[in-house]
């Protein structure tokens, strides 16, 4: 069977043909879901559903974790959204430097808000003693979250840094406020590629 | 080299808007647009490649436009139906873990590689037919370009595999067995909040 039968017989072939002789028809009907797609996705945008993975386990097994520490939030829905802030400190945890992590701990009103020595999380600090994690965990999904919520939660972060203790947020709500860099690593690698792309296939 | 990448990022960004409605269904992560990016990118482009290569070779050999990608799409093309099928089922086969947030990042995956494939076998011939024999107008003049593949390496290998087929498939195999044999000894585990019975320390994430 030579491939011009094929190609009489493909059903992809006929769409393909159908496509090729329609062209026009086919640029518009692309083009119009396109724009049917971005506006549905615009009309909708109010309250994106979007999580980061850590608030992907079940709320009730959330809760059930958070109440076992007989933290004061037992009525408390359980959170869906969550930032890790990890703390580098310069030397081993001194009495200093933990009465310091608690206080900063300690800045956010939110009741899931725990410091890396709060009863529960001693696995929140790292064997050398030099990173630390505390977690705020809110009340809200990520993407439901005001840019002035996590705004004033950079603002304490960078309250709590100072010469030998740098606080770094993370996690989606951060990432939102949090700006993508394009840097020469990216345009190299940009570069790169439209170059092999280029020379492979003209 | 420029229209599979066209073609690939027109499917891909109907497919970031096709997400975004997903999302108000679904539980979908973070790294969902990523991985939808990242799979419909890699595939699209490919896919676009296979039927745009086959089309040119069918110019070159004297077929009219019309010829060419019809026949370049019975065969390019069903190859690329059949290699984002396998795709979108395997992804789909990501709901077997039974976690709302992997599921809603399968299903934004292989809306991905549906719509890059639908771009590679609709819009790519309608825009094939509108340039018609002009695709190589502004290609990079390379010398030895043009030369018979038939002289070229993966020719001759291809010529040596198919000589001695037990032979070439029973040392894949071989290979293959080998590379899964770390298989047996992996361990699995799952990040969770549950405290164990001997540590009453509980680190939830």
């Amino acid at each position: 069977m030579t491939t011009t039968d094929i190609a009489s017989r493909s059903m992809i072939a006929r769409i393909g043909s159908w496509s090729f002789r329609h062209r026009r028809l086919v640029f518009f009907a692309w083009l119009v879901a396109l724009v049917a797609v971005t506006v549905l996705a615009e009309q909708r945008a109010t309250g994106s559903r979007t999580i980061s993975m850590a608030e992907a386990p079940k709320p009730s097994r959330l809760g059930r974790c958070y109440n076992s520490h007989s933290q004061p939030t037992q009525a408390t829905p359980p959170p869906l959204s969550s930032t890790r802030r990890p703390v580098l400190i310069p030397r081993l945890p001194g009495v200093k430097c933990r009465r310091r992590l608690t206080s900063y701990a300690s800045y956010h009103t939110r009741p899931l808000c725990r410091g890396p020595f709060d009863p529960g999380a001693s696995r929140q600090v790292s064997t050398d003693g030099r990173v630390a994690y505390a977690t705020v965990q809110y009340d809200q999904l990520a993407g439901d979250l005001s840019t002035a919520a996590i705004d004033r939660l950079a603002a304490v972060a960078e309250i709590a840094s100072h010469p030998g203790l740098q606080v770094v947020g993370g996690g989606a709500p951060v990432a939102r406020i949090e700006k993508p860099t394009f840097g020469p690593a990216e345009g190299v690698g940009l570069l790169a590629a439209a170059v092999i792309l280029l020379l492979s296939f003209g | 080299m420029g229209l599979p990448i066209l073609t690939a990022l027109f499917g891909l960004a109907i497919a970031f808007g096709a997400l975004d409605l997903i999302s108000h269904g679904l539980t979908v992560p973070t790294f969902g647009p990523e991985l939808a990016a990242l799979l419909g990118i890699g595939v699209g482009i490919d896919y676009a490649l296979f039927i745009v290569t086959r089309y040119r070779s069918h110019l070159r050999n004297g077929k009219p436009p019309g010829a060419a990608i019809s026949e370049a799409l019975a065969t390019s093309g069903r190859a690329v139906v059949f290699a984002g099928s396998t795709v979108v089922i395997s992804l789909l086969g990501l709901l077997l873990v039974g976690l709302p947030y992997i599921t809603g990042a399968a299903i934004g995956a292989s809306t991905s590689v549906l719509l890059v494939m639908a771009a590679a076998d609709t819009l790519l011939p309608a825009t094939l037919g509108a340039l018609g024999s002009r695709i190589d107008r502004l290609r990079i003049p390379l010398p030895h370009r043009d030369r018979r593949v038939s002289l070229g390496l993966w020719w001759r290998w291809s010529q040596r595999v198919q000589r001695n087929p037990a032979l070439a498939g029973g040392a894949a195999l071989a290979v293959l067995v080998l590379l899964a044999l770390p298989l047996f000894s992996l361990r699995v585990g799952y990040m969770t909040c549950s405290p164990r019975a001997s540590d009453p320390a509980v680190t939830a994430h």
